[in-house]
């Protein structure tokens, strides 16, 4: 937890280690490419370096659900140019991370979710992998609750038809 | 599809170590980049402090307007042409003509001082302006004036242009006449004053106009300037034989110099001036610092 006042290099580094795989996965889950995430990353924790003179954090949850908003509105800033919406709609994805070391079982599941809409996208990671409960989420993303369920259950929907088609077509 | 799936799927997309280190490393450098620049930025200038000279040249402007304005206007100061008329239209002279306020350059002149009337105004000396009726008279410093007769005394306030020397001329100013019916005694002079006599006759009455002008022995600052009769000027000497250059032959202004002199140590300050019609690398004209006239300095390399 980078509290106020303690920015310094080390404690930047702890709280960096901490958080940065979930940061990851939000960025790579909204830019679908390395470089791109690894910009969004940075950006995302330089965001944090300017804020923690000014921000508290109340505790490490507060924190990363911080940085995953933080995260996600700067992806979403990224996605909104029209030069990068113009290369959206050329690319899928272009690579996925240390794809041999994932199950090739987990790997269409996480191609799945990836082609998600970003609204469901944020929420099913939340929900999933941190999870967050449904007012959680909302409290994080400045949403109603019930929007997230929504959101969830669209999300959730849009992955079975996909994964179960898959599923019955093998 | 369960939660498990979801979850293990989300894991994969896990950055390796190097991956980590290099986006870390890449975040420390632009931290730091930005830092840089933060520091190199200048502070904002709060706008009272950008606004602080021209609000300080605006007062000023507007107190200097003020005291013009009073200045022109104020009927009590000195300095003001109209109230000086008003106030000589309501002196209760009577029974003799004097000269007025507005005392010409042909009726009233120093000529031993060269003492010119104008409107200038600076009260620091005055002059004392007697008329003396019916007789025509000579009077001195140090004479006294037989009870009976009526004495003007006007203030003349004088503004010497350049005072070096006492042999210069200088401006004399009438600006305010303060007349007195009673009968003079005695005329007194300041000290340390030389004193101008000049006895001037008017047609009507042959009223005695005197003027005692003073004017003040100043030392010069530099010395004698005949003893300062060489210059280098641009790398050529030029002396002088102390010829005068009238103001008309002056083309422009060159600047200003020192004149030296072989037998006097220090220097004398100096104006040059190009003269028409003459190259500067054969000659020009000075004028010493507090003189009148411009001499002709010439090149003797």
């Amino acid at each position: 937890m980078l509290h106020k006042g303690t920015a310094e290099e080390s404690d930047f580094q702890r709280v960096y280690r901490q958080h940065v795989d979930a940061v990851y996965r939000v960025c790579f889950g909204f830019m679908k490419n390395n470089a791109d995430a690894e910009d969004a990353v940075q950006e995302t924790f330089l965001k944090l370096l300017q804020c923690s003179a000014e921000q508290s954090f109340e505790s490490a949850s507060h924190e990363r659900a911080w940085l995953i908003v933080t995260a996600s509105n700067i992806c979403k800033n990224h996605l909104r140019s029209w030069t990068r919406q113009k290369r959206k709609e050329m690319e899928s994805f272009e690579e996925l991370p240390d794809s041999s070391s994932a199950e090739q079982g987990n790997q269409h599941v996480l191609e799945a979710v990836l082609k998600l809409p970003d609204k469901y996208k944020t929420v099913i990671y939340l929900f999933y992998y941190e999870e967050y409960s449904c007012s959680d989420i909302a409290a994080a993303l400045g949403k109603k609750e019930t929007t997230i369920r929504s959101h969830l259950k669209r999300g959730r929907a849009i992955l079975e038809r996909t994964l179960g088609g898959e599923a019955d077509e093998s | 599809m369960n939660h498990d799936e979801i979850k293990k799927a989300w894991e994969s997309l896990t950055p390796d170590e190097q991956t980590k280190e290099r986006m870390l490393q890449g975040i420390l450098e632009r931290s730091a980049a930005m830092t840089q620049e933060e520091s190199a930025k200048p502070k904002p200038v709060p706008w009272y402090v950008r606004l602080r000279v021209p609000m300080g040249i605006s007062a000023a402007a507007m107190a200097c307007a003020m005291i013009v304005t009073l200045a022109v206007d104020h009927p009590l100061l000195v300095n003001n042409g109209s109230s000086r008329q008003e106030l000589l239209g309501t002196m209760p002279v009577s029974g003799m003509h004097t000269t007025e306020p507005d005392v010409s350059a042909d009726t009233v002149q120093n000529h031993g001082a060269g003492t010119d009337v104008t409107d200038m105004t600076v009260p620091e000396q005055t002059t004392t302006l007697t008329v003396v009726q019916p007789a025509e008279t000579e009077i001195s410093a140090d004479k006294s004036i037989e009870p009976g007769i009526f004495a003007t005394e006007t203030a003349i306030t004088r503004t010497p242009v350049i005072s070096t020397a006492a042999t210069i001329p200088e401006k004399v100013t009438v600006s305010s006449a303060a007349v007195t019916t009673a009968p003079a005694t005695t005329l007194t002079t300041a000290e340390e004053t030389t004193v101008q006599t000049e006895t001037v006759s008017t047609a009507a009455s042959e009223t005695v106009t005197t003027i005692v002008s003073t004017a003040t022995a100043l030392p010069s600052l530099y010395g004698d300037m005949y003893d300062f009769n060489h210059v280098t000027w641009s790398g050529l000497s030029y002396d002088t034989e102390y010829q005068t250059v009238s103001y008309e032959d002056l083309k422009t202004y060159l600047g200003s110099g020192v004149a030296v002199g072989d037998t006097v140590d220090g220097f004398y300050t100096i104006l040059l001036y190009e003269i028409a019609g003459m190259p500067i690398e054969r000659g020009f004209a000075v004028q010493y610092a507090g003189q009148n006239e411009f001499y002709l300095f010439y090149c003797v390399d």
